[in-house]
């Protein structure tokens, strides 16, 4: 295993993080205050290529490994949180399963709009089911050529701002998790109800919201994967997801580490700088301890993915 | 095992910044308030602290112990 970053990934570092800085660095606080991270924000990150991560480039995306994407990931959370969760959720359960699962029609027709400028958002926890995500209430009844959905979604990331929702409901009444089936829903689809954004504690820049599906017709040709496939792609996208938020969280740390190492440096205290105080000292080294063994962690999650291995 | 470990390291480490700078660590005019804000859900979503030990568990159960 060698956990090196190649030039090429030291390179892509740098200029996300010389990017991020310039351009959000002072506007990331106020995405807190005002609960909205503008549009134009994921635009500039768009230019870059930075909605087609895990999307390879025949099919217009850049094509990033794993290691490369929480490389990226941690830089971007770096400076807005809010913006690394709309971005890590948009490449991983957005854009990537339709990729993955996706027949070449669905490909080619939402794949361009999703690598270049529209987020994509993941529509699986209900109001009263999360972790149990197998216990799913709303319903897919087939109609002819189409499905009508029922039913409601919670904690919908890019709710907002989506182009493409990826819902989840059930084609069949019992069966549990292989009773659920995926559908590709798009903005503006009539049923498809959006609510208000949730009033959050942390991640405020990012808009979170529920949705109801009100007899949501939706045709035959954009449920993702068979039928009763739903769960297994909703996990497996899920398992796929999780080192981005390893690396969302290195981002966070790094910057709140990097804040306390200068502050204990310029702040005075009993006679001098309270860096030189060993209380202070102590936490600075475990922060750094906790850093170092979190980022061990995650490329080597990142690498175990790149190397094909569960 | 890396999700859960750094979630739970950036709360650990935001709420350590805030300590380093006191009073001034609580106030908006920092930004480490924002961080510690913004670090908690990082242990809920996309599957909670609880669901990754799960996992964990469940698969070291199955597999064995991997050296």
């Amino acid at each position: 295993m060698n956990l090196d970053l190649t030039e090429d990934q030291v390179q892509i570092r740098d200029a996300v993080r010389e990017l991020c800085g310039r351009e959000f660095g002072a506007a990331a606080a106020s995405w807190d205050r005002e609960q909205v991270v503008p549009r134009s924000a994921i635009a500039t990150l768009a230019e870059q290529g930075f909605l087609g991560m895990a999307i390879p480039e025949e099919w217009g995306g850049v094509g990033y490994d794993s290691r490369t994407i929480t490389v990226v990931l941690e830089e971007i959370s770096r400076v807005s949180a809010a913006l690394g969760i709309m971005i890590a959720v948009h490449n991983s359960v957005g854009a990537l399963p339709v990729f993955r699962f996706g027949t070449d029609e669905q490909r080619k027709r939402f794949l361009p709009r999703l690598v270049s400028k529209e987020l994509g958002a993941f529509c699986l926890s209900e109001p009263a089911c999360g972790s149990d995500a197998a216990a799913l209430t709303s319903t897919a009844v087939r109609d002819g050529d189409r499905y009508v959905l029922n039913g409601a979604k919670n904690w919908v990331t890019n709710g907002e701002q989506a182009g493409v929702y990826l819902v989840f409901a059930r084609t069949t009444k019992d069966g549990g998790a292989k009773g659920i089936s995926a559908f590709i829903v798009e903005r503006g689809t009539p049923g498809l109800v959006l609510g208000k954004p949730e009033d959050k504690m942390g991640l405020r820049g990012s808009e979170t919201v529920g949705l109801t599906l009100e007899d949501l017709k939706v045709p035959v040709e954009q449920r993702l994967g068979a039928e009763g496939e739903g769960f297994s792609i909703a996990m497996s996208m899920l398992d796929a997801g999780r080192v981005g938020v390893a690396a969302q969280a290195l981002g966070v740390m790094r910057a709140a580490f990097e804040e306390a190492v200068k502050y204990a440096q310029q702040r005075q205290a009993f006679g001098g700088p309270i860096a030189k105080i060993q209380a202070i000292q102590f936490k600075l080294a475990e922060m750094e301890r906790r850093i170092q063994s979190a980022r061990l962690l995650t490329q080597k999650a990142a690498w175990l993915k790149d190397t094909d291995q569960p | 095992m890396a999700k859960l470990y750094a979630s739970e390291a950036a709360t650990w480490v935001t709420h350590q910044a805030i300590q380093v700078h006191g009073g001034y660590g609580y106030v908006k005019e920092y930004a480490v308030e924002r961080y510690y804000r913004d670090a908690r859900v990082m242990e809920i979503y996309e599957g909670t602290s609880e669901i990754q030990r799960l996992v964990i568990a469940r698969s070291l159960l199955k597999d064995g112990v991997k050296l």
